[in-house]
């Protein structure tokens, strides 16, 4: 498989009064062409502001990306494009959804011309061309009444028709790259589990690479090729998709998957929950920074970062749970259901 | 007309007779009457002749109601001072130059407030911010009175530019350089306030969600300005339009008689003095109505620009 994606020792730091927030610290990451690769993690983990960085929508101001950065796409460092080369990225070549569909769209603006608009910018045609092309698009989302829904504005819409309103405007210009922000977690449950559909659906007849960032892994088991786990502005565990749900490495991925629900559990039955907060990305700490809250930390987890171990050609994990010297554990039973349950 | 139009029209009609019913009983409780200003010494039976003339000997309930009943056919009445004068032929000669005024002031300062306004946001934190919202300051702490002394020494007193009082009804370039001042005078306050709130609602936008959406699509420069920015910033600017408006035409009675124009609120100014009762409330219903309209207007507009209150219509 192709890359098309090469992220390079990415890191992000913004400049606040209260000092500067290490967001984003020194992560790495490959997308080929055609995948879906899941971004996982606790709110505030980094996941936002690494998608942002990818389409350069990081306020100029604070955010102060690393010099030593690359986000590489078609041999150029996107961290480096200006003006014309940037905007030609932007919309046609990389795609992008955002977390909330009822402030993402512009609401004095007809939605027919907001999907029209990114084509009348990357193509030449016609005004009207756009517009019918834009109609298309609605239908292709499953927008029902398309025609007449185009000519309608964003307030006349419910949030899952803004969102796939949102999805056929990053859609329209057939990107090869689509990055969706927790495309569904301002969404309801039953309207999150047909917007899902319709990405992988989607994904797999335009045959487009797709950043998927949630908090929420039990989303990502039904789709995901390929699942990276942050933690306090870093990747702590990777692996394609069984990996991690068979067979994961960090005490953070383990208690991840024990706190997505099951289908098997019975539903009051109370649902896992990570204890702790993730450390202040104003001081992170300069161990594991996980540790503070992990059930097996060891003294050397305070001490140093765990650098990555590989676990097979897919798989790493940076945790000093893999050192020669540490304690063989037994992983916390109750993994298994989660797979089992999310129809992997 | 919709349903919501006419439930307006309606209350706009409601408020209006409100107004004059308050404004009516108000005058009368102010001491005086146009006779004590005039001339001091009148003998009670010519006294008691002028108020018998002009209805004043009536109970106050039935005046309201005479009143009433010649304002529904259009009728103004007479002037108390100046006699036999017709309440709607002053108004009438007094309206153009006010017009002239303040339509000007209310142009120049909203166009220059939402230019300003919007150059402090894009520039924000550098100098032309500063300097913006320096004028802001300035535009809300001097009185358009003291602005427009000051004007008057500089154009008129030191450069000799500008006439320092004045007025003529023929439009062309005397008229306008007429104008200038009292426009400038009227206008600063408005300059003011709107420039501070275009650039907190340009700041605004440009926060929102849907700007990053229109970045990530490829949209730059002045697509994104034009039909993202600023279209959304115009909104909460339309609503402080009203307002502003009132606020002209209150600030113009100071600022006519400064600069001698013979305009409404002069006329205003001195039928209060004179205690010129048919004058003051046949000024009001029109200052009103007019006000009461011009906020209809910007509700219509304000329609038109956000579809979300245009949902109202149907
Ligand atoms: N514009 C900003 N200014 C300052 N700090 C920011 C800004 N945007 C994000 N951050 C900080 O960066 C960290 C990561 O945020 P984000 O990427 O949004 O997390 P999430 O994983 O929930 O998407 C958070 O600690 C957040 O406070
Ligand atoms: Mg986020």
């Amino acid at each position: 498989m192709k890359k098309i994606l090469d992220i390079k020792n990415l890191t992000i730091d913004f400049n606040t009064y209260a000092g500067r927030i290490q967001a984003v610290r020194n992560i790495s990451f490959s997308l080929y062409e055609g995948e879906i690769l899941a971004i996982v993690g606790e709110s505030g983990c980094g996941k936002t502001v690494t998608s942002k960085s990818i389409m350069r929508l990081l306020p100029e101001a604070t955010a102060q990306v690393n010099n030593h950065s690359e986000i590489i796409f078609d041999g150029q460092n996107v961290l480096k494009l200006k003006g014309k080369e940037l905007k030609k990225i932007r919309g046609d070549e990389i795609a992008m959804i955002f977390q909330d569909p009822m402030s993402a769209l512009n609401p004095t603006m007809k939605v027919g011309h907001q999907v029209a608009e990114s084509l009348l910018i990357h193509t030449k045609i016609t005004k009207k061309q756009a517009f019918k092309e834009a109609v298309q698009m609605l239908k292709l989302v499953g927008l029902p009444m398309a025609e007449k829904r185009a000519h309608e504005y964003p307030n006349q819409y419910s949030g899952g028709m803004r969102q796939r309103a949102m999805i056929a405007i990053a859609l329209a210009c057939k990107p090869k790259i689509l990055i969706a922000d927790e495309p569904t977690t301002a969404l309801d449950v039953t309207i999150q589990a047909q917007i899902m559909k319709l990405i992988k659906t989607l994904q797999a007849d335009l045959n487009t690479a797709i950043i998927l960032v949630t908090h929420d892994l039990g989303i990502v088991a039904g789709m995901a090729d390929r699942i990276q786990v942050m933690y306090a502005g870093q990747i702590i565990e990777r692996g394609v998709r069984e990996e991690l749900f068979y067979d994961p490495q960090h005490p953070y991925t383990w208690a991840l998957l024990r706190s997505v629900p099951k289908v098997s559990q019975k539903s009051k039955s109370q649902l896992y929950s990570i204890t702790g907060t993730p450390p202040d990305l104003l001081y992170p700490p300069k161990g594991c920074a996980f540790a503070e809250r992990c059930e097996y930390c060891m003294p050397i987890c305070r001490k140093d970062p765990p650098v990555e171990t590989i676990i097979s050609k897919t798989q790493s994990v940076n945790c000093w749970l893999q050192h020669k010297d540490a304690p063989k554990l037994n992983k916390p039973s109750g993994l298994k259901g989660v797979i089992h349950g999310q129809s992997l | 007309m919709s349903k919501y139009m006419l439930k307006r029209l309606f209350s706009m009609f409601l408020t209006l007779f409100v107004v004059i019913t308050i404004v009516f009983f108000l005058i009368r409780m102010v001491p005086g009457d146009p006779l004590a200003s005039m001339a001091r010494n009148l003998p009670e039976q010519v006294k008691a002749n002028f108020y018998a003339e002009y209805g004043l000997d009536k109970p106050l309930i039935t005046q309201y109601f005479i009143y009433m009943k010649h304002l529904l056919h259009g009728d103004f009445g007479e002037s108390l001072v100046y006699l036999g004068q017709p309440i709607k032929e002053i108004i009438l000669r007094a309206i153009p130059p006010s017009m002239v005024i303040n339509i000007h002031a209310l142009l120049w300062g909203v166009t220059t407030g939402i230019g300003l306004g919007i150059l402090a946001a894009y520039k924000r934190g550098k100098w032309p911010d500063h300097l913006v919202m320096f004028i802001a300051i300035l535009g809300v702490s001097i009185p358009s009175f003291v602005l427009a002394t000051a004007l008057q020494y500089l154009f008129s007193v030191q450069l000799n530019w500008l006439p320092t009082i004045g007025w003529t009804s023929e439009p062309g370039m005397k008229q306008f350089k007429y104008s200038i001042m009292p426009t400038i005078a009227l206008s600063f306050g408005i300059i003011a306030v709107y420039s501070r709130y275009m650039r907190a609602s340009v700041l605004d936008v440009l926060n929102q969600d849907y700007i990053l959406t229109a970045k990530a699509k490829g949209v730059s420069g002045f697509s994104l300005a034009y039909k993202h920015v600023l279209r959304n910033s115009f909104i909460p600017a339309i609503t402080i339009l009203g307002p502003q408006i009132a606020g002209i035409i209150v600030g113009s009675f100071v600022i006519e008689s400064i600069f001698g124009i013979p305009g409404f609120g002069q006329v205003y100014v001195s039928a209060i003095t004179n205690r010129d009762f048919t004058q003051i409330l046949g000024q009001t219903v029109i200052i009103n109505a007019l006000y009461i309209f011009s906020l209809f207007v910007v509700d219509i507009v304000y329609g038109l620009v956000d579809p979300r209150i245009r949902v109202f219509n149907k």
